[in-house]
């Protein structure tokens, strides 16, 4: 989970760890979450990923994990539709308009874990 | 590689500097197109990116007289507009020699990559194309930048403040407002869903308080729009402002915040009865500056020194006054953008957000300065100094 907000961090993890999902990690800037997903040895399945952070956005620390692991299921979270073009055309697995409920992104995480393919590209 | 990036807006040229030196090439800085000659002149750069409309000298003048002088035929001009956006605009661009003609905003990736793929195409072509100067007659451009320069100069303050609210309010309200609505549904939901387990009435208890924290933070989102939009919209009457009595009232509030945290403030001035030209925002400014120094701050003992002082610049006398605080403190990167909101260049400063922007606004009505530097200079982790000059009436 790549978020900055400390309490959509919480709410985020206590609403998934209730729904039966584990969370790897949390990282709170793009930076933190490239560094993070280098050093998993077994990677996540999906990252949920939020854009504006400081130090690095949320597209530039996609497209870094996407160049690592290109079967990485991404869930783009962000309240600014306009970048919506861009995030899809680097890769990602979808991208959910905030504010949204949790049912309907655990939705999207399990179409996401569906559809992993195990095989890491490098 | 040497660029020269030339921008009458200094808070663009940090970001454009910044995105740069990302490339790890070495920047250097202009505000207008005479100091971007005179810089070209005892320099050796490849690269030039430049505004179009700014004072002295504008963006196209820059780029005919770049094109005129041979000396300066192999550097790369690019330009980099927010004002000049038609398509006519840019077959003049290209037409007086500019290689790349960029509309703002873009995004800082996507400006990376086009100034990557021009310096690569550089440097894999042998026979670089010569530039053959500008046919047309000279005097034939003067009529038409001075018709243009005319048009636009007059509209530019007005269209760009415009532009610039604009903006601001659509990121408000696209960034901060929709997080806070985000975590009160995210809140609710997790209160929903706890409910059924009343041995997890902690999980419960902590969503309510952030819920509740949430409003406080719409609540005071939306004051501090208001306020800076009355900033914004006309003049402010000032006066003759007892600085020492609004302190005190801002100590007395500001104690309040996180009661049950200890907090030692003291204040070392240089004078008990000091008077400042500004008006009742003062306060707002106050606090602001004390709240940010108990909210960002993890020792158990919150310690804020006020050191207010006399000094002269440019034959203006100023108080000085110093909000010195052991809390987390700012890296050096994030002290020149906690003022700003930059939000559509993909810098997120929300965090400590909104009230600094509307203490600067404050300040400056005041023909003030505000500025941040670190306590213990070179060591940002051992707090922060938030340092005012407010002009001294006596």
């Amino acid at each position: 989970m790549v978020e900055d907000e400390p309490s959509l961090q919480f709410f985020y993890k206590k609403l998934l760890t209730l729904n039966g999902f584990e969370i790897a990690e949390i990282a709170k800037n793009g930076e933190e979450a490239v560094s993070m997903f280098k050093s998993f040895s077994e990677k996540p399945k999906v990252i949920l990923m939020d854009h504006r952070m400081p130090i690095k956005n949320g597209i530039e620390a996609s497209k870094e994990i996407l160049q690592i692991d290109n079967k990485v299921k991404i869930i783009f979270i962000s309240a600014d539709s306009s970048i919506k073009e861009d995030v899809h055309s680097i890769g990602v697995f979808s991208f959910k308009d905030k504010p949204f409920t949790i049912e309907h992104l655990i939705e999207e995480i399990k179409k996401a874990v569906g559809n992993y393919s195990s095989s890491s590209s490098n | 590689m040497k660029i020269l990036i030339v921008d009458d807006k200094k808070e663009n040229l940090y970001l454009l500097k910044r995105i740069i030196n990302k490339l790890g090439h070495e920047v250097v800085k202009a505000e207008n197109g005479k100091e971007a000659l005179e810089k070209l002149h005892n320099d050796n750069f490849k690269m030039i990116i430049s505004d179009i409309l700014m004072p002295v000298m504008d963006g196209f003048q820059l780029c005919i007289a770049v094109r005129k002088n041979n000396k300066f035929n192999d550097i790369r001009f690019i330009f980099y507009t927010a004002t000049y956006l038609e398509k006519e605009d840019e077959e003049f661009a290209l037409k007086i020699g500019a290689d790349i003609f960029l509309r703002k905003p873009l995004d800082p990736t996507k400006l990376i990559e086009i100034i990557k793929n021009l310096i690569q195409s550089e440097e894999i072509s042998q026979d670089k194309p010569s530039k053959t100067g500008i046919k047309e007659d000279k005097e034939i451009f003067n009529l038409y930048s001075e018709r243009l320069i005319n048009k636009l100069e007059k509209k530019r303050l007005e269209l760009e403040k415009t532009y610039n609210r604009a903006e601001f309010y659509k990121d408000l309200l696209s960034h901060d407002v929709t997080n806070i609505f985000q975590s009160i549904l995210s809140g609710i939901q997790l209160i929903e869903l706890l409910i059924r387990h009343p041995e997890k009435l902690d999980g419960s208890i902590k969503s309510m308080e952030i819920i509740k924290e949430q409003i406080y933070r719409g609540t005071n989102l939306i004051y501090n729009v208001r306020k800076l939009s009355q900033l914004e919209e006309g003049e402010i009457s000032l006066g003759k402002v007892d600085i020492c009595k609004i302190l005190k009232k801002s100590i007395i509030s500001v104690k309040k915040i996180d009661s049950k945290r200890d907090k030692d403030i003291q204040v070392d001035s240089v004078g008990k009865e000091l008077y400042g030209q500004a008006n009742n925002l003062l306060e707002d400014v106050f606090d602001n500056i004390l709240s940010n120094a108990v909210k960002h701050n993890n020792n158990p003992m919150v310690e804020i020194k006020i050191k207010i002082s006399r000094v002269q610049k440019n034959g203006i006398n100023y108080l000085k006054i110093e909000f010195l605080d052991n809390g987390i403190g700012i890296d050096d990167i994030k002290k020149n953008m906690i003022f700003i909101k930059a939000y559509s260049e993909g810098i997120s400063v929300q965090r400590i957000g909104l009230g600094l922007t509307l203490v600067k606004k404050i300040i400056e009505k005041y023909n003030g300065k505000i500025w941040v530097e670190d306590r213990v200079k070179g060591d940002h982790f051992k707090g922060s100094n938030f340092i005012l000059l407010i002009p001294e009436v006596t």
